[in-house]
């Protein structure tokens, strides 16, 4: 499995990444790498923007764009064929994901952004689960 | 040629590799500088200069500057970042054009102080610093560097401004990087037991799942050397002993002789014909997969599970109840 960070086009609607990898693979050029690691592609002249969190990656400043969200313009995406993956109990259910991936727990009266390395045993989702291991 | 130590030798041989005649290497080459008063320049001692060990890969109008840090266990400290830093600028301060990018390596790691360092100067860090206590072994940061200069190597191909600008060559060293710690963790865990067909490279459970959900099996051949199955798309899973191969461009089948594997069906492991057990999942669609350590669960449509193992095929119904769902 990989890691896929979310991708946006000029519109900054969402797009699939391995669409944008295939479209990449016809220009044998752009791929700057493809090993055993994973993949990784130049997209710097194909308005590619990625999300890249709450303030602005600079000056913090707060964005009016995708519910606050900054993007940013990338010129190269990766694929890791080797993402470091974990396992965790949520609710009833034993999910396998990327230790990367970010999940909002309650904190108190506030809510917390954790990654999914750093959830603990006893943390509460937003959605009510617990987490059990 | 001489080199310092086997980590400069071997570091030289990898941008030879990538490079060609574009790469050679200074030893005590001498930087002057006129400001001593800067922080990045500390290191600097006596007289304004300093005496360096480069590695230069001249591209285009970029020049890397490589510097190899070997220092056994012990990892590079912010002084070592610093230096080079002082070194980069000097050359770009004084430079008619060309503009240095700088690359630190020290396979022994990096203490956290020096990222810092790195990103505010674009200076890029083989191996990656990542926050947490992490150790490379030289091959793999040896593969790291010419992961690395082969990228690098091809992004020259496309407007290349931004890499100049910190720390966009710093972001590009360790996003280059950083995914060696998920193969190396990957290998600890798994050793060499899926590999790819085409190229032989080191696989996992979650590829092999992903590339085998939603085909269609088509044909199961047992020989000598191990069982080899066959799916929609030119697909092939094949257990050799412990090892697993699987990919597309479906590998011809060994030339030795086809053998009459133990077929069981029904979880309680009545036997069977293997023209029965073929005549079951022949057709069906992969659904999920387990892997039990010396056996291999195919979950397929309308219920059914394949169970490989080195010596014994099995299938069986999944639904309960069992005694009503036997085949």
């Amino acid at each position: 499995m990989s890691d896929k960070p979310l991708l946006l086009n000029s519109r900054l609607e969402p797009i699939n990444i391995d669409e944008l990898i295939e479209t990449c693979r016809a220009s044998p050029e752009r791929i700057l790498a493809d090993d055993e690691i994973g993949l990784v592609a130049y997209v710097g002249d194909l308005d590619i923007f990625v999300v890249t969190g709450l303030g602005h990656p600079v000056d913090g400043t707060p964005s009016p764009l995708l519910d606050g969200r900054w993007v940013q313009k990338v010129n190269e995406v990766s694929i890791v064929r080797f993402g470091k993956q974990i396992r965790r109990q949520i609710g009833s259910v034993v999910k396998t994901m990327d230790a990367d991936s970010i999940f909002v727990v309650t904190d108190g009266s506030s809510l917390r952004k954790v990654k999914a390395g750093d959830l603990k045993p006893g943390m509460t989702l937003k959605t009510g689960e617990k987490v059990y291991l | 040629m001489k080199f310092k130590n086997d980590l400069e030798r071997r570091v030289f041989e990898t941008a030879c590799l990538v490079f060609g005649n574009a790469v050679s290497i200074e030893h005590n080459k001498t930087i002057q500088i006129e400001v001593v008063t800067s922080a990045e320049v500390a290191s600097f001692v006596g007289p304004p200069k300093k005496e360096i060990d480069v590695i230069t890969a001249n591209i285009a109008d970029v020049k890397l500057l490589i510097s190899c840090k070997d220092f056994g266990n012990s990892k590079a400290e912010p002084a070592h970042v610093q230096e080079w830093v002082a070194v980069v600028n000097t050359m770009n301060r004084y430079s008619a054009g060309t503009r240095y990018l700088g690359l630190v390596i020290s396979p022994s790691g990096f203490t956290s102080g020096c990222e810092p360092w790195a990103s505010t100067h674009n200076l890029g860090l083989i191996p990656p610093l990542k926050g947490k206590k992490l150790s490379f072994s030289v091959n793999t940061s040896l593969q790291m560097v010419e992961r690395v200069l082969r990228a690098f190597s091809k992004r020259l191909n496309f407007p290349y401004e931004s890499l100049k600008q910190p720390p966009t060559f710093y972001d590009f060293v360790y996003k280059l990087t950083e995914p060696f710690e998920g193969r190396d963790q990957n290998a600890i865990e798994n050793g060499d037991r899926y590999k790819l067909i085409e190229t032989g490279w080191i696989s996992s459970f979650g590829e092999l799942v992903k590339m085998l959900q939603g085909e269609t099996l088509e044909s199961i051949t047992a020989t000598a050397t191990g069982i080899y199955v066959g799916f929609s798309n030119s697909l092939s899973f094949h257990m050799l002993g412990t090892q697993i191969i699987f990919g597309r461009t479906g590998q011809a089948l060994p030339s030795d002789e086809i053998v009459d594997l133990p077929c069981q069906k029904n979880f309680s492991g009545e036997q069977c014909s293997m023209s029965f057990l073929l005549s079951m999942v022949i057709g069906k669609q992969v659904t999920s997969a387990g892997d039990w350590g010396s056996r291999f669960e195919l979950g397929l449509s309308e219920d059914l599970m394949l169970a490989i193992e080195p010596n014994r095929l099995q299938v069986y119904r999944t639904r309960n109840p069992i005694d009503d769902n036997l085949l």
